[in-house]
């Protein structure tokens, strides 16, 4: 068994790729670096590779994880340079992990990720500072939430973990967040913003930049920790 | 990083991965450091033109050479195009994200005319002057190749020059000539003037076309003493011998032909007397299964993608096919690659290849009688016949297929309710010919499912003198097809007659439809070949406002010694085959195919393939 996992990153140039796109860019670029990717068994065959939190469209990030069986056992540092030399730019892998089965912790058990968010507001807020902190103070923050069936209001206050303001010049501010992510509860860091724009007047976003910086387990673990 | 589009535009288009470029096996370079650049323009969505072969060659064979640096183009979709013109961003190359109108040509591949509002479109959007006599010594060339430059006349207005036939060693010769002409320090005309010498190259500036009366052409004539009276095309006489790239563009977004296209051959033995692809591409030149393997070997290596297919015009005719597909089958297995097949003629080879390549689906199987009676059949030269067809389905039948795909043509010359009817009756004999298969040897579930396109008459054809079936016609024809069909078994599906209309307008139009074309684009005609966009309206609009009937173009019956707009391009095949063809249609004789007797149709003057081995 020959499993590993693997820590990539998404940049500007492959940002609008789809989260199937990338699915695809990653099949190919393993053929093309000449690594087998095992096949499943069964009827319709297909390769064992499975991807953690998708990554929504026009977002950057540093902290992608995907994980892959290989036909072959090789060294770490030769997947990685057989790969990043096929890889299209903007992608790039930085870190792969041998695992054992029993080692294996599943992508099912993510529960947090960072974001740094760049957002140019339609306006100068001299104290948004104050009405950020007024907001976190509140124990319910209601926002529509676009779901399968329709539109709904839910509360995000708990699945905002930490948020703070580390930038601002002009109409531009750059928050860092720690938000819920994964199949038990996600918040995307654009719903935030979309609170922002209800709680606090005069507060329009002209255009938001979202950027990854890391996923977490539950009990706030590394995704490439044992 | 060479995106320059804002994010806030490309956050608010549909698929905005169409606009970014940089996919795997894109060429970068410093414009800086080459001599010439070269804007290569599809005129349709990026995820139609990705699928194009021609431009994957010619633009890793431009991009080969040091001095050049060629670029990718596609026609923005509707949002796109809307955003763009809002913030005043002009029509933009792929890879550099540079306005197209600072190059030094703008080259538009031609494959079908329903995408002449878009050239138009993206010259506008580019901010080039829409006609050639408008633009100055600081505008581009603007260039077209491909299958409709072979009528070159209703964009002669509009385009600098043509390249007739295949690009591979013309357009590197008209880049020769570029920096020579550059070195020389000439102006515009100059080059132009100096192309002329190249064989394949038009000018459509350097001719002066006079009219009758009655509106048919009454001379052609070159008005510079060194243009050629005759344009004659290009070939590429040894295909095996000829440029291809070993890398091809990887695409992020799924495209039409997500795959490694193995151009098989070029050219068609068959001579069905409505195909226009049949006779310009002659004479039939093939490449060996060797290099052929070759090719898809590199191809696989440098782009890791997991299919490969064949094309061709009629990939069943290649010769060496069983050679071809043992080999691929062989490679494919330690690559873990498909083969997907193009649709072949059914028999027991084809239908064991199948078995071979799908394993277990059995998806459906396409037919192409194209005529429903065995009279209209031999009228086009499509040598099938009815026991043919019932053969072939009987054994796709007996093989566990059971949803099979017939393809005619409606509108065909001579064609009376007889020949329509046939085509009903054809599908009740195949839907027969499944309960003739014993219940436990067949799949469940039949579905015949016939598809009718309404025939356009095409330059370079047999046909090019016929009248097309006005919309009325066809309208009928269809309506009396749809009444003959009750079974719950077949399904009919035909085509827009209105866009075959438009499509026969531009197919054998003149230089008068220039001036239509630049109207219709100020009307906002675009993406025509796209039902949502399609406005016929705006076209007759267009038509009436410029005092052009688009009648004149397809309804009437031309005299065989009647100048036609293409008379001055030479694709081999001579006229006199082609009146020999026709008044043999009439008759409804056929004529065999190229490996069996040669008809002598002109082609043999290129020295290539079938007419010399």
């Amino acid at each position: 068994m020959n499993k590993i996992r693997m820590k990539f990153t998404k940049g500007e140039q492959v940002k609008y790729i789809s989260h199937l796109d990338l699915m695809r860019t990653f099949y190919r670029a393993f053929r093309r670096a000449g690594l087998s990717v095992a096949y499943s068994q069964g009827f319709n065959p297909h390769p064992v590779v499975s991807f953690a939190l998708p990554l929504a469209v026009g977002a950057t990030s540093e902290a992608e994880y995907m994980d892959v069986e290989l036909e072959k056992d090789l060294e770490s540092n030769v997947i990685i340079n057989k790969l990043n030399h096929v890889l299209p730019e903007g992608i790039k892998v930085i870190e792969i992990r041998k695992q054992s089965e029993d080692e294996m912790r599943s992508f099912n058990d993510i529960a947090f990720a960072d974001y740094v968010v760049k957002a140019e507001l339609n306006v100068v807020l001299p104290h948004i500072e104050k009405h950020i902190e007024n907001i976190l103070k509140e124990n319910e923050i209601m926002v529509e939430k676009q779901g399968k069936k329709g539109v709904k209001l839910v509360n995000i206050r708990d699945d905002i973990h930490e948020l703070s303001i580390i930038e601002r010049y002009d109409k531009t501010i750059v928050l860092k967040m720690k938000l819920s992510a994964g199949n038990e509860s996600n918040l995307k860091p654009d719903l935030v913003l979309r609170a922002f724009d209800k709680y606090i007047e005069g507060f329009v976003v002209d255009h938001i930049q979202v950027h990854r910086t890391a996923q977490y387990f539950k009990d706030g673990s590394d995704i490439m920790g044992v | 990083m060479s995106q320059k589009i804002s994010d806030k535009i490309l956050s608010n288009v549909q698929k905005p991965t169409r606009y970014i470029g940089n996919e795997w096996n894109s060429v970068h370079k410093n414009p800086e450091t080459v001599d010439i650049r070269f804007a290569f323009c599809f005129p349709d969505l990026y995820e139609v033109g990705m699928s194009h072969l021609g431009i994957k060659i010619l633009y890793h064979m431009l991009n080969d050479r040091d001095d050049v640096y060629c670029e990718r183009v596609f026609a923005p979709w509707t949002d796109m195009e809307e955003q763009m013109r809002i913030n005043q961003i002009p029509l933009f190359a792929l890879e550099s994200g540079d306005p197209v109108s600072v190059f030094d040509f703008v080259g538009f591949t031609l494959q079908y005319e329903m995408s002449y509002s878009n050239v138009v479109n993206m010259l506008d959007l580019a901010g080039i002057p829409l006609l050639s006599s408008d633009r100055g010594e600081d505008s581009p060339f603007i260039c077209a190749g491909g299958p409709c430059a072979y009528n070159p006349e209703p964009l002669a207005d509009i385009i600098d020059f043509f390249i007739m036939g295949e690009g591979e060693e013309v357009l590197n010769e008209v880049m020769d000539a570029y920096l020579e002409w550059k070195k020389a320090g000439g102006n515009r005309l100059d080059f132009l003037k100096k192309i002329t010498a190249i064989q394949g190259v038009y000018v459509p500036c350097f001719y002066n076309v006079e009219y009758n009366e009655d509106g048919t052409i009454s001379s052609f004539t070159s008005v510079y003493e060194n243009a050629p009276q005759k344009i004659k095309k290009r070939i590429i006489k040894d295909l095996d011998n000829a440029y291809f790239p070993d890398k091809i563009i990887v695409p992020f977004m799924e495209v039409i032909h997500d795959r490694i296209m193995l151009e098989v051959f070029r050219g068609c033995t068959r001579g069905c007397r409505f195909c226009q692809a049949g006779i310009i591409y002659r004479p039939v030149r093939e490449r060996t299964p060797e290099k052929l393997l070759e090719i898809a070997r590199s191809l696989q290596e440098s782009s890791g993608y997991e299919e490969i297919s064949l094309s061709s015009l009629s990939t069943s005719d290649y010769t060496k096919l069983k050679e071809l597909t043992d080999g691929l089958l062989e490679m494919n297995k330690d690559h873990k690659t498909n083969l997907s097949l193009p649709s072949l003629r059914v028999d027991s080879f084809s239908l064991e290849l199948m078995e071979k390549v799908q394993k277990v689906r059995k998806s459906g199987l396409t037919f192409a009688p194209e005529a429903g009676t065995q009279r209209m059949r031999n009228v086009i030269n499509k040598g099938i016949t009815e026991e043919d067809l019932i053969r072939s389905v009987t054994l796709a039948f007996q093989g566990g297929w059971s949803n099979v795909k017939l393809y005619f043509m409606i509108g065909l010359p001579t064609e009376t309710a007889e020949d329509i009817e046939g085509i009903a009756d054809l599908a009740y004999k195949v839907v027969d010919a499944y309960y003739r298969v014993p219940k436990e040897n067949r799949s469940k579930g039949l579905n015949v499912t016939v598809s009718t396109s309404s025939f356009v008459p095409k330059p370079f054809t047999p046909f090019q003198w016929q009248p097309q079936d006005r919309i009325e016609q066809l309208n009928d024809k269809q309506n009396l097809l749809k009444s003959k069909i009750k079974s719950k078994s077949i399904t009919y599906n035909w085509h827009d007659s209105k866009l075959s209309f438009l499509e026969g307008v531009f197919a054998r139009g003149d230089r008068k439809l220039s001036k239509v074309l630049i109207a219709a684009h100020r009307k906002g005609c675009k993406f025509d070949g796209w039902n949502e966009h399609f406005n016929y309206n705006a076209w007759l609009e267009a038509f009436e406002e410029c005092g052009v009937d688009p009648y004149f173009y397809t309804s009437r019956k031309r005299e065989y010694d009647e100048i036609l707009p293409w008379d001055h391009v030479d694709v081999g095949v001579t006229k006199k085959f082609l009146i020999r063809e026709s008044e043999k249609a009439l008759r409804g004789e056929v004529t065999p195919n190229c490996r069996q007797q040669c008809s002598a149709c002109g082609a043999a003057v290129f020295e290539g393939g079938v007419c010399i081995e």
